[in-house]
């Protein structure tokens, strides 16, 4: 849950330009065979006599790497299928991509920079004492959002005959308790510190 | 062309630098330590789920079969039992209560891996353009089972499709790119696991910790900074978080404990009378006239051979009355246990001799309901402890449980009670 956890304090050499040849080394000495070091890859070395070699250089991996690869996207595409002609599909393939796009272009980078920006608060110690409390009070939102924010309140009431207004002011009260305790575990731990 | 290749090689920079990536806990240990909680836990979540979709008895057609084309992804469905009666109420609570908690550690494995998404060159062989492919699979199926569960339980329909539809073919993706996954990670997994010890490494603080060695999965950071927290620490977040969101939500499985799922539709109570337990279709969203449930109301029993039999409320109070204590248990995840009271199902088939039918087709007052007519199994109807209850926790049934007369077997999803019972009709497939 821990957003990226570098600081920043000194400027960082990467420069958008980049060097190839360092690239170039790094996929030379990384295997790309997902199948682990043990297995190597046969781009990099000469080629042998070892059945299934040859696969293994115009695959990237060996055959059961493929045959495993194959019965997923088999499976997957027989789930498909059978919604094929339901007219929810499209919206069903939207939130699936979406869902992922969401959070790995969006929320992830978002808690990132906020990471980053609480990086100098790491000086004085206090950065975990700020980062824990807000990271489990977003957590709360992500989840709880429909009803904090009241999303469903019509549903709520016919269906269950009961209100979605009182999520709003729990949510902030569990907030303010996580942070109230964070604060205090600071002061009691800077004041030990002194001591 | 030189210069210009060299700069595609170079890559567009930003995430795609892998320099740019600095957190030195990430690590195919840290990563391993996240990959077998969910291996765990996932694995008790896809079978919950498999089991709550027989649960319903897809077989009996109606609203039964919510995914009427499930085809082979359905080979596997089984009729539904009928005891032990908790059954469905722990399998559901714990499909529900088990997948809010895993969200932080699904966020913590997808954090942990982010730099492998913006790997440059993005495609560098089939296997690995496959392996991307398959990494879709997961990444979007978990996270759209995630958000589909998540907003259902708290009736944010916001996706425009069913529900039903959506999650389980889903699932099926989920399931296909999961299995593979695991086949071929596995092996890395233990690996990364064995490189060190746990119990070592929730002793080491912050200030000494550093980054794994170098992997050949290029999860470690090439350039590290200071770590800001310990493994340990971050571990603890995370496992902090799955400890509260399940502190938050368990009440809304277990009756004593409800006032304290205090984020949950379901913490809320609605007042300490006996007809004062979670309702999930309220009497004035039926549309139902007050009167049809009065003195008007007659129950109709028919037959496979035809033969009916119509009865008034007073008549069924005069049969042999029994008590059940049964939990009523949503495929939200919430449930509540609570006495009923009323007529075993079984002695009502017999009044039309269709004890021995397959099905019962069950059709309530409602109209227009989802799930306004439905069947359970012959296994259902012959139970015991299945009623046609008539009071609940000794008074009369209120409008908003299904007065006159409504449904409760034991083991089954709570839709399945069904309320403002009409007409039963024993045999007839839906």
């Amino acid at each position: 849950m821990s957003p990226d956890a570098g600081r920043t304090t000194e400027p960082s050499d990467a420069a958008p330009g980049l060097d190839p040849v360092e690239h170039r080394s790094r996929a030379g000495d990384a295997n790309p065979s997902p199948d682990g070091p043990d297995r190597p890859d046969g781009a990099d070395r000469a080629p042998t006599r070892r059945p299934g070699a040859a696969f293994r250089r115009l695959y990237g991996a060996g055959p059961l790497h493929l045959v495993a690869m194959l019965l997923a996207v088999a499976l997957s595409v027989y789930a498909v299928t059978r919604i094929l002609d339901d007219p929810s599909v499209v919206r069903i393939a939207l939130w699936f991509v979406g869902a992922a796009l969401v959070w790995d272009l969006v929320l992830g980078p978002a808690v990132a920079l906020a990471d980053r920006l609480l990086q100098p608060l790491h000086r004085v110690g206090a950065l975990n004492h700020v980062r824990v409390p807000l990271l489990g009070s977003g957590l709360l939102l992500l989840v709880w959002a429909p009803s904090i924010l009241q999303r469903s309140e019509g549903v709520v009431r016919t269906k269950a005959g009961l209100d979605q207004d009182v999520f709003l002011g729990r949510w902030l009260l569990i907030t303010a308790v996580l942070f109230a305790v964070s604060a205090a575990l600071y002061v009691l731990r800077s004041r030990r510190h002194r001591a | 062309m030189g210069a210009l290749r060299e700069r595609i090689e170079a890559g567009p920079g930003g995430p795609f630098d892998d320099r740019s990536w600095r957190s030195p806990l990430r690590g195919p240990w840290l990563t391993s330590v996240l990959a077998l909680v969910l291996l765990v836990g996932l694995l008790v979540v896809i079978v919950t789920g498999l089991l709550s979709y027989a649960a319903y008895d897809p077989v009996l057609g109606g609203s039964n079969e919510q995914t009427p084309a499930r085809g082979l992804l359905g080979a596997y469905l089984f009729p539904w039992p009928t005891s032990p009666a908790w059954l469905y109420r722990v399998n559901q609570g714990t499909h529900v209560l088990l997948g809010i908690a895993l969200i932080p550690v699904v966020l913590a494995k997808l954090w942990s891996v982010a730099p492998k998404l913006f790997e440059w060159p993005p495609v560098r062989s089939p296997a690995q353009a496959l392996e991307r492919l398959s990494l879709l699979m997961i990444v979007g199926g978990i996270l759209f089972l995630i958000v589909t569960g998540v907003m259902n339980i708290q009736y944010d329909y916001a996706w425009g499709f069913s529900f039903y539809t959506g999650h389980f073919y889903a699932a099926w993706v989920f399931i296909a790119g999961f299995a593979a996954h695991v086949a071929l990670k596995l092996p890395v997994m233990v690996r990364s696991l064995r490189s060190r010890s746990f119990v070592k490494e929730m002793g080491v603080a912050t200030r000494d910790t550093v980054a794994e060695p170098r992997d050949p999965d290029l999860l470690v950071s090439r350039n590290p900074a200071e770590a800001t927290i310990s493994r340990r620490g971050a571990l603890a977040v995370v496992g902090g978080g799955s400890l509260g969101l399940l502190a938050l939500s368990v009440g809304q499985s277990i009756d004593p404990l409800r006032p304290t799922a205090l984020l949950s539709p379901r913490g809320q109570s609605y007042g300490d009378g006996p007809n004062d337990f979670q309702v999930n279709t309220t009497f004035g969203e039926t549309g139902v006239d007050p009167a049809e449930t009065g003195a008007l109301w007659r129950l109709q029993l028919v037959g496979p051979a035809g033969r009916v039999v119509t009865l008034r409320r007073e008549e069924l109070l005069t049969m042999s009355m029994v008590s059940e204590e049964l939990p009523i248990s949503c495929v939200e995840g919430w449930s509540t246990s609570q006495r009923w009271t009323g007529v075993r199902l079984r002695e009502l088939a017999a009044l039309v001799d269709g004890a021995d039918e397959d099905s019962v087709f069950v059709e309530s007052l409602q109209k227009g309901g989802a799930f306004s007519t439905h069947s359970l199994s012959g296994r259902q109807v012959r139970a015991a402890r299945t009623l046609l209850a008539l009071k609940v926790n000794g008074v009369d049934l209120s409008l908003d449980h299904g007065f006159p007369a409504r449904i409760i077997v034991p083991a089954a999803p709570g839709v399945r009670n069904t309320k403002w019972v009409r007409t039963m009709t024993f045999g007839r497939p839906a």
